[in-house]
């Protein structure tokens, strides 16, 4: 049984064309995926559908999810509450907005801590601060007790992953985890992310437009072009002989970034 | 009510009702079917039916006549107010803003000054120091109104000064002044004209408040907020003098305050409502 | 911390006050001559009378002198004696006060304990038929004239209906009475004057907090609770509620002046004994010294109630560097 199984999912908004087209992967315990494609088609949606969490006016209009062998869909809204940040966690792409501005960092981990381990305050404040220290945050005590703005984009986005660890996930989803940092700054987190799966054993959907991004932390990844998965497979085949239209375009765009850097001189 | 059809056709229905209100008003010689100075003590306090729609005042005058050349001093008030308010504020602004240093000290300093002491006190001080009467009137609530538009037009300006088709002008050897008139302004007049149709609301209110408290129009001319405070004393007998006037200010505030809606929806990104 | 950044914010008020003791210095001297005045209305004025009276009022002095005297006095809060009856300015605002504070801070709780949770449920349910009507009867209220509010709540309360005085601060005979009887029939005296103020300000309010309420809840951070698995209880008390207050606090402080002012045309027209009925008795009666006073007195408010503002946000947003 898979860790996390995607049959047939479509998700539209209202009566118009659905924005997921007959999505379908699947996902084994402690493994990656890497969801490859451009704006608008549709991976962040169908990371939303797994999550439970579609913007107002979205819905599943079709398919089967399942987490460890339950029926997501026709679960207990409670019951798949509790999945959300527990054994299920997201990482979002947007560490400058996706802090409580006026909740110190410690507080809004030791929030989750509470929820899904059932902590008491004190044990979640210390939790909270050794969540920190794990994704390279020292000293722990101290960073948790600022706040938002007095940590820079890169900071923020390890406080965001620790948050998203902080409920021990089995499956941890990251939607352009790096689009927002600098490149040198990108590089950290990523390590950062693959070191931490190590440690903690957790599947990962890695959701990005760039191939270098998905490369770094999975071995096999969707394209996804309009909604539809428009290719599967290794993504070292993917680079070599992409077969799709969609992942040629993508595979070019990569091709010429890469060879633009070659061209300065950049490793 | 986001929907911006339902806006157009607000925008069109409240045009239309003010714009022929503003002619009745400027027709009043023609249109009032009596004299509203007419004394007629006979009918004092008559009630509104045939011949006098809306009643008599406590001096016999006909209601109506008086709502209408009323219009005349409200809305002209309204109008002169709020283009002069808008008008200095937005110069003032524009000025504060592109020219800098020592004026833009200079007005954004006096515009502190005068946005500390609330609003009703510093009009009334002025009222009593220059004495009521229309013009006053006018020159008060232009006097106290540009601050904050002239604040908004400042911030538009300072913005847009460094923008690459302001530096192109200026590299062309335009005068500052043409710099500022033909280049910055025209793209800094959002919120002008949103200011401009509140503004006229507001100017609307203010008059008729005055009237009202007796510092505004003196009598015998008519204002909607004057025949409301003499209808005062005798509102327990005469209620279609307090409702009438009220109902035309009510209205015309109304249809003013949708306009100025639809006009900040046009010009702002849209929030749903 | 917070006190050192009190005090520059105070510090940067001086030149403010400044600037309103030359508007009011202006101000007074274009309000005429208080010695012509006289001359007019008593004919039997002597010269020397009048020369006397200049001297009193300091006319006789060269203008820089004059508004050195005027400055001291400001900084003094003496704004002299009330050209009606002789008393003196700061006597008689400060009997007015107590009236206008009761009333406004009432019509103020009332605003914030109804207009708060009006916005907050008209933005966590946008698209309700009641958010719709609200939004539309909101509007309404907001382009109502409080003058004619006012004038149909007398008319329909007191004088069709009979259910509340027509206007005073209490009814007749009772003025001398003290404890429960008087505090039921001053507060029966204020419902009419505050149902007129709390309608107008309570639909400001509420949109105002329902704009806030909706520009948070479109924030990321409200997702990555609801991501953390928070239910939405957590997630609005929590999260949002904190957030969309905040600048509701910045409107409340900059509402403050308006807190005692007080309306002119409320308690006018409900004889509500304030300041409001204080400046419209002056102004009526050209009494010149009490108008001036209130226009300093209402700028000193405005001014401490910014800085009121200032500093509660201060206190509340950590973003904000007070060092």
């Amino acid at each position: 049984m898979s860790l996390l199984e995607v049959a047939g999912l479509s998700v539209a908004f209202g009566a118009a064309p659905p924005v997921v087209d007959q999505v379908s992967f699947s996902l084994e315990a402690g493994q990656s995926l890497g969801l490859l494609g451009a704006s608008g088609s549709g991976k962040s949606l169908t990371a939303l559908a797994v999550m439970g969490l579609l913007p107002a006016g979205a819905a599943v209009t079709g398919g089967r999810l399942s987490f460890e062998g339950e029926d997501l869909l026709a679960m207990d809204p409670g019951a798949r509450r509790l999945l959300r940040g527990g054994d299920m966690g997201l990482v979002f792409q947007e560490p400058f907005t996706a802090l409580n501005p006026l909740m110190r960092v410690g507080d809004q981990i030791s929030e989750s801590l509470r929820l899904h381990q059932g902590l008491d305050a004190a044990a979640a404040r210390r939790g909270a601060a050794e969540a920190l220290e794990r994704v390279g945050l020292d000293p722990g005590p101290e960073r948790a007790r600022q706040y938002p703005h007095q940590f820079s984009g890169g900071m923020r986005q390890r406080a965001l992953l620790a948050m998203a660890l902080a409920g021990r996930p089995r499956l941890l989803i990251a939607d352009e985890p790096t689009t927002a940092l600098d490149s040198t700054v990108q590089a950290q987190v990523l390590a950062l992310l693959r070191r931490l799966q190590g440690e903690l054993g957790f599947a990962l959907l890695i959701i990005s437009h760039d191939l270098a991004v998905i490369h770094a932390l999975a071995p096999r990844a969707l394209v996804m072009d309009h909604g539809a998965v428009a290719e599967q497979g290794d993504v070292a085949g993917l680079l070599n002989s992409p077969a799709s239209a969609a992942a040629r375009r993508l595979m070019r765009a990569y091709a010429a970034l890469e060879g633009a850097a070659a061209e300065r001189g950049n490793p | 009510m986001g929907r911006p059809r339902f806006w157009q056709g607000a925008t069109l229905a409240c045009g239309a009702c003010l714009a022929l209100l503003a002619l009745a008003a400027l027709l009043a010689p023609w249109v009032a079917p009596a004299n509203p100075d007419a004394i007629d003590v006979l009918h004092s306090f008559g009630r509104p039916g045939p011949g006098q729609w809306l009643g008599r005042d406590e001096l016999g005058r006909d209601v109506l006549s008086r709502l209408l050349y009323g219009a005349r001093v409200s809305l002209g008030v309204g109008l002169s107010a709020a283009l002069g308010m808008t008008l200095l504020g937005a110069l003032l602004g524009a000025l504060a803003g592109y020219v800098g240093g020592w004026l833009d000290g200079l007005i954004m300093r006096s515009a502190d000054v005068l946005m500390c002491i609330p609003g009703v006190y510093l009009i009334l001080a002025l009222m009593v120091v220059l004495g009521p009467s229309l013009v006053n009137v006018v020159l008060v609530i232009v006097a106290t109104g540009w601050t904050g538009l002239a604040r908004l037009v400042r911030a538009e300006v300072l913005s847009l000064k460094g923008r690459d088709f302001v530096l192109a002008a200026r590299a062309s050897g335009a005068t500052p002044a043409r710099v500022l008139l033909r280049h910055v302004l025209p793209n800094a007049m959002a919120p002008v004209y949103v200011s401009l149709t509140f503004g006229v609301a507001g100017a609307i209110l203010m008059e008729s408040s005055l009237s009202f408290l007796g510092l505004g129009v003196q009598p015998p001319t008519a204002s909607w907020g004057s025949i409301l405070n003499s209808g005062r004393e005798s509102m327990a007998q005469a209620w279609w003098l307090t409702v009438f006037p009220g109902l035309a200010i009510f209205a015309v505030m109304m249809a003013v305050n949708l306009l100025g809606e639809a006009a900040r929806r046009h010009f702002n990104p849209r929030e749903p409502w | 911390m917070l006190l050192r950044y009190a005090a520059r914010r105070l510090l940067m008020a001086v030149p403010l006050l400044l600037g309103i003791s030359v508007l009011t210095f202006l101000l007074i001297h274009l309000a005429g001559n208080p010695v012509q005045q006289q001359m007019v209305m008593n004919p039997k004025f002597s010269a020397a009378s009048a020369a006397a009276l200049r001297h009193l009022y300091g006319l006789d002095e060269p203008l820089p002198l004059q508004y050195w005297h005027w400055l001291s006095r400001m900084a003094r809060l003496d704004f002299g004696l009330s050209l009606h009856d002789q008393r003196p300015v700061l006597d008689k605002i400060a009997e007015a006060l107590p009236a206008t504070l009761l009333l406004n801070g009432m019509a103020l709780s009332l605003v914030l304990a109804v207009g708060i949770p009006f916005g907050v449920h008209s933005a966590t349910h946008p698209r309700t038929r009641f958010t719709r009507l609200f939004g539309g009867f909101s509007f309404v209220a907001y382009s109502f004239p409080v003058f004619w509010l006012a004038l149909l709540v007398q008319l329909s309360m007191a004088v069709a209906l009979g259910w509340l005085p027509i206007s005073g601060y209490t009814s007749p005979g009772m003025e001398s009475s003290t404890g429960l009887s008087r505090v039921g029939d001053v507060l029966w005296h204020s419902a009419a004057p505050l149902l007129v103020s709390v309608l107008g300000d309570w639909a400001l309010l509420s949109r105002y907090v329902r704009n806030s309420m909706f520009e948070v809840l479109g924030q990321d951070f409200i997702r990555t609770a609801r991501a953390k698995g928070l239910g939405e209880r957590a997630v609005f008390w929590r999260h949002a509620l904190p957030n969309a207050l905040l600048p509701v606090i910045t409107v409340l402080g900059l509402s403050l002046p308006g807190l005692i002012s007080g309306s002119v045309i409320i308690e006018s027209i409900f004889a509500w004994p304030g300041l409001g009925r204080l400046a419209w008795d002056a102004s009526m009666g050209y009494d010149g010294p009490v108008v001036m006073g209130l226009v300093v007195i209402g700028a000193l408010m405005t001014i401490l109630g910014n800085l009121a503002a200032d500093l509660a946000i201060a206190a509340l947003d950590p973003r904000i560097k007070v060092a």
